[in-house]
């Protein structure tokens, strides 16, 4: 709980269009300015369908907005003898 | 601090003055009735049907109250509104909410098949199902802060 291992750089894509504000990103995605914040400080992954939204507000590709830190998750493996 | 926070810590403050004052109505205020009756199970039927009817429309006309203040204060329309961060937010914290209640209801049957008076089951089940619920208010709050 808490931080999850998906960063992301909102705040800067944010920044370059033109300063826009986490009310008019939750606005223009469909959702409230918290579940934005949440995602900026890391502590809610979205599902992809909002990932998508926002990448297609901000016209870049997925992932370039949203980065996978492989190293910090520690998930556990399924046993292979289950297959 | 936002909408569904305050809603929560309304919730838990509603709940605590509607059970609180039921309480007191049935057990202080009428004790020399309701009291001598407490071991029969047809008294106890009568308290929890009046208690939902009791607790649901108080409930009813307190969210809508409490609508009314928020937009008078914030003036902002829409308020309601729930996204996927607070529908997830809401079932994480009702389902700890109600896995508190099924371990208070299953702990109810122990004083019954002990041969404890039926009170105690009653007690147990109601206190469990009202701390229950302000348990789950309490860990959307929690949710909120710490995130999912």
């Amino acid at each position: 709980m808490g931080q999850t291992h998906i960063n992301n750089n909102i705040r800067t894509l944010r920044f370059h269009k033109g300063e826009m504000t986490q009310q008019t990103l939750a606005d223009e995605v469909g959702v409230t300015r918290q579940t934005i914040v949440a995602i900026e400080k890391g502590k809610y992954s979205p599902t992809l369908e909002l990932a998508f939204r926002i990448a297609g507000i901000f016209e870049v590709p997925l992932t370039e907005i949203f980065t996978y830190n492989s190293a910090e998750d520690k998930f556990k493996k399924r046993n292979q003898n289950l297959r | 601090m936002s909408i569904q926070e305050k809603k929560a810590i309304f919730n838990i403050l509603t709940s605590v003055l509607i059970m609180g004052g039921y309480v007191y109505y049935t057990f202080v205020m009428h004790a020399a009735e309701n009291m001598p009756r407490i071991d029969d199970i047809q008294f106890w039927g009568e308290f929890t049907l009046t208690m939902m009817i009791v607790t649901i429309i108080l409930k009813i006309i307190s969210l809508i109250v409490f609508a009314i203040i928020n937009a008078i204060i914030t003036k902002k329309k829409d308020e309601d509104f729930m996204d996927e961060y607070d529908k997830k937010i809401e079932m994480k914290s009702d389902r700890n909410g109600h896995f508190f209640f099924i371990a208070g209801f299953i702990c109810s049957m122990i004083p019954i098949a002990m041969g404890e008076p039926v009170y105690y089951m009653f007690i147990i089940m109601l206190s469990s199902g009202f701390i229950g619920g302000t348990l789950g208010d309490l860990w959307k709050i929690y949710y909120y802060r710490r995130g999912i």
